[in-house]
């Protein structure tokens, strides 16, 4: 299972070295995560007709539900560590700004934190995925973006949480 | 035991305690103080972890005596399955919710009647100032950092974020072009 998720992020890591354009190739890795799921069901299911284990040992149990669920849950775990290579987090920046200077006052933090760092490109971002249209210089929700919020605005009420960033 | 009920076994244990897991941070979360949340999800995962391996433990020695090994095996996927669900839920739905700015300007935009704002209106609601602030009161609650005479220090140098950010760097070398 493993091997074919490895196999999965590598194909997906000489794709991203390929291919010239700047951002995220998401839908590469979903296509290429997915097909080898379906290699892993096919050698789960050449294994369980043609390999024949010791049924008397308990080490010899065939979890092909396990390994399809670990699989599933690895294809997240990559993504995240995938996207924290493209954006700087605020506050891995403070941490990594602390790291690097040492002791420093919230004044100079801040010049290191502005609007166009942080905000503008995820404005932009939301743009791109239609989640808010710029409109006679108004920022409006789509209904995409409407439903995104909704979505969150209940697991933050169900969770007693307010509004997070 | 068969094979199949074996594995969903394991699959089911694995979702019982992520159900508890899960409803202990509801319950919680109203409980304490809304900066200390990060602690208290480890704290949490802690407790679920603690009670998942001893009640495996103390089941699966009375379901499983004529296999030997099974309690371990057991125990040891779903614990793994448990950890890596918990460890998805973390990164993928409660850390945006909590941290992520592009969610916090569509519920900005959303709190406003009919769903729009202008871009000085929108960076008035929310801007790097403010992101800033709440950083800061965050990482101070978590113990990663601490306030000494008007400066903010470091205390913990390996933390989450600095492992996180070693692999993502070692991600970003493999991405860089030859």
């Amino acid at each position: 299972m493993l091997f074919f998720f490895l196999g999965a992020v590598i194909i997906h890591l000489l794709v991203c070295r390929k291919k010239s354009q700047e951002g995220l190739l998401l839908r590469p890795f979903i296509t290429i995560a997915l097909m080898n799921l379906f290699l892993l069901w096919g050698f789960f299911w050449f294994s369980n007709r043609y390999m024949h284990s010791d049924p008397t040992s308990i080490w010899s149990v065939r979890l092909y539900g396990c390994a399809v669920v670990i699989y599933i849950l690895l294809i997240p775990t990559y993504l995240v560590f995938y996207f924290s290579t493209q954006q700087m987090s605020p506050s891995k920046k403070i941490l990594l700004l602390l790291s690097a200077k040492g002791p420093l006052s919230f004044q100079e933090l801040l010049k290191d934190f502005s609007d166009e760092e942080f905000v503008l490109p995820r404005i932009k971002e939301l743009i791109g995925i239609r989640c808010l249209v710029e409109h006679g210089g108004w920022y409006v929700l789509t209904p995409t973006g409407t439903q995104m919020a909704n979505v969150y605005k209940i697991y933050q009420f169900v969770l007693g949480r307010a509004k997070g960033g | 035991m068969t094979d199949f009920s074996f594995d969903l076994a394991i699959i089911i244990c694995s979702g019982i305690s992520f159900l508890i897991f899960f409803i202990l941070q509801v319950i919680v979360f109203r409980m304490v103080h809304p900066e200390a949340v990060l602690r208290w999800i480890m704290n949490i995962f802690m407790i679920v972890s603690i009670v998942h391996l001893s009640t495996l433990a103390i089941v699966y020695h009375y379901l499983l005596l004529d296999y030997p090994g099974g309690v371990l095996l057991m125990a040891g996927v779903s614990y793994f399955i448990f950890g890596l669900l918990a460890f998805v839920y973390i990164l993928c739905v409660f850390g945006p919710s909590e941290t992520s700015i592009r969610i916090r300007l569509v519920r900005e935009l959303q709190d406003i009647k009919g769903g729009r704002l202008t871009h000085d209106d929108l960076l008035k609601r929310y801007n790097g100032r403010l992101i800033l602030e709440r950083r800061l009161q965050r990482l101070s609650y978590a113990g990663e950092i601490i306030e000494r005479q008007g400066k903010y220090v470091l205390i913990n140098q390996s933390n989450a974020f600095f492992m996180i950010d070693a692999v993502a760097g070692l991600i970003q070398k493999v991405l860089k072009k030859s």
